[in-house]
């Protein structure tokens, strides 16, 4: 199983490991609802190193990237990061990522740690005539994401007062603990926050526990992916292999802000063309039950008249709301806000709403 | 943490005498330790009859579902029903407030059968290897 450089830190402060997308990764320090609220208050630090990072450099790698994103490469200014799913030929999702414009001729793509290799093979795949050169650095690449209220405050501390002008969906070179990083305020909480790229030069190993190790010297606590999955779930992020997966096509899964139909052409343009012309049969909804137990992957949903409408793909409890929280593909006819629908767990039916999402408000612009 | 004054079970349940045949039943601190951020507990009706190692109910955290089995055979005669509203008293005070129902016992014998302190001590030292 692959491991982050920030392994030995994590063996050393505790930290209960679990194999997630091929890499071994905290999933807890102290405690997941403990972490969970302090980066809802003030500020967490979770080590993403496990994601995957795949440059694209060359005169044709903005085509390139219009032709494989649904998303409008088009528009982005050097700086700017962009949220995208890179598609199938049928419209199924190959990946869900962010693509970050270096500058014109230069971009870096953040994908998820399970798909890295797919994802790195199928770009090749595309790459055909178009003159641009495709790079895997995952392997020499660290990333860390500080997430919180607190969180601009302590990288003004780290990485200059400059930071504080950075916004929402961009990102900057910066310096922490001596090191040279990349700073982007994105993140996968709903929270103000950072994501911090350190490419691994020099000394991959002892600059990135440095650079973490004084961002904890802040007062931040680190925290595990069981938070992260809390934290992303309450904002509706999509998890992939949870509520994707190449079975699913973005518009089903609400993800259709970031398909750009007005585009020339991408991948899978045609069938999602033909799913919008069809309409949607069924749509991943959000799921509000009364009582706390968790409806987990897999779980189904019934109508209120007994029919199985359904299945959960996501499920927690919601600290925030002190309730339990699920997401599932239900019927578009009962995916309604205010339709009482049925999630079945142990055997027994429990009432879950259809509500709006995110289920708690953003503050990713604050 | 492990008191020296309660009977354990291999599935990791605590037992306390708290009268002259009730025992209280609750789950150890190693349990909730490995179950984490408990959400959701869910017991069964006063009155209710348990056979010895018959579930009474589940423990569930963010992480996991794990059921919960009775130690002993008896009726339900008390249910902890702070825990509904604040189930995480059990990863708090698994010992103590977190405890989860009173049992009149069936077959007093039965709690000859049940792990010292020491003996559950060794159990659990062993898993964690």
């Amino acid at each position: 199983m692959k491991q982050t450089k920030l392994y030995k830190w994590h063996q050393q402060h505790q930290a209960r490991l679990i194999e997630f997308g091929g890499w071994l990764m905290p999933v807890q320090y102290s405690s997941i609802i403990d972490e969970y609220w302090a980066v809802r208050k003030k500020a967490g630090l979770f080590d993403i190193g496990h994601m995957g990072e795949i440059t694209v450099i060359g005169d044709e790698a903005e085509n390139f990237l219009q032709h494989t994103m649904t998303n409008d490469v088009s528009v982005m200014a050097p700086g700017e990061c962009l949220y995208s799913l890179m598609c199938y030929d049928h419209g199924g999702i190959v990946d869900d990522l962010f693509i970050n414009k270096i500058s014109q001729h230069n971009y870096l793509l953040v994908v998820n740690a399970a798909n890295t290799e797919k994802d790195y093979q199928y770009l090749i795949e595309q790459k055909g005539d178009y003159d641009v050169m495709l790079n895997d650095i995952s392997e020499s690449t660290s990333l860390f994401s500080l997430q919180g209220p607190d969180a601009r405050n302590i990288m003004v501390k780290l990485a200059g007062p400059e930071i504080a002008s950075l916004n929402y969906l961009h990102f900057a070179k910066g310096q922490i603990a001596g090191s040279p990083v990349t700073i982007s305020r994105t993140g996968y909480t709903g929270e103000l926050g950072y994501e911090i790229v350190y490419f691994g030069q020099p000394e991959p190993e002892q600059e990135t526990e440095k650079i973490w190790q004084s961002i904890i010297d802040q007062g931040v606590i680190p925290c595990g992916l069981g938070a992260r999955d809390i934290l992303r779930l309450e904002m509706k992020y999509s998890l992939y292999g949870n509520d994707v997966d190449q079975d699913t096509n973005p518009l089903k899964a609400g993800l259709g802000w970031a398909v750009k139909m007005e585009k020339d052409d991408f991948i899978g343009k045609a069938s999602l063309e033909q799913v919008k012309k069809d309409g949607l049969s069924r749509k991943l909804a959000g799921l509000v039950m009364q009582s706390r137990q968790i409806a987990r992957h897999g779980f189904a949903i019934f109508s209120q008249d007994g029919k199985a409408v359904g299945k959960v793909t996501s499920g927690t409890f919601s600290p925030t709301l002190a309730k339990s929280i699920a997401l599932g593909y239900v019927r578009s006819a009962e995916a309604v806000p205010g339709n009482i629908l049925d999630i079945e767990i142990r055997g027994k039916k429990y009432p879950a709403t259809v509500v709006k999402t995110p289920f708690i408000p953003s503050h990713v612009r604050d | 943490m492990v008191p020296k004054d309660l009977k354990y079970s291999k599935s990791h349940e605590w037992v306390k005498a708290v009268g002259n045949n009730t025992m209280m039943i609750g789950i150890t601190d190693y349990a909730q330790e490995e179950l984490g951020d408990i959400v959701f507990v869910e017991l069964p009706k006063v009155e209710q009859q348990l056979k010895q190692q018959e579930s009474f109910g589940v423990a569930e955290s963010v992480k996991a579902v794990s059921d919960l089995f009775s130690p002993v055979s008896g009726m339900v005669v008390a249910v902890n029903e702070a825990l509904g509203k604040q189930p995480e008293l059990v990863n708090k005070e698994p010992y103590t407030n977190g405890w989860m129902i009173k049992i009149s016992l069936a077959a007093p014998a039965e709690l000859s059968g049940l792990l010292s302190a020491e003996d559950y001590e060794k159990l659990i030292n062993e898993g964690s290897k």
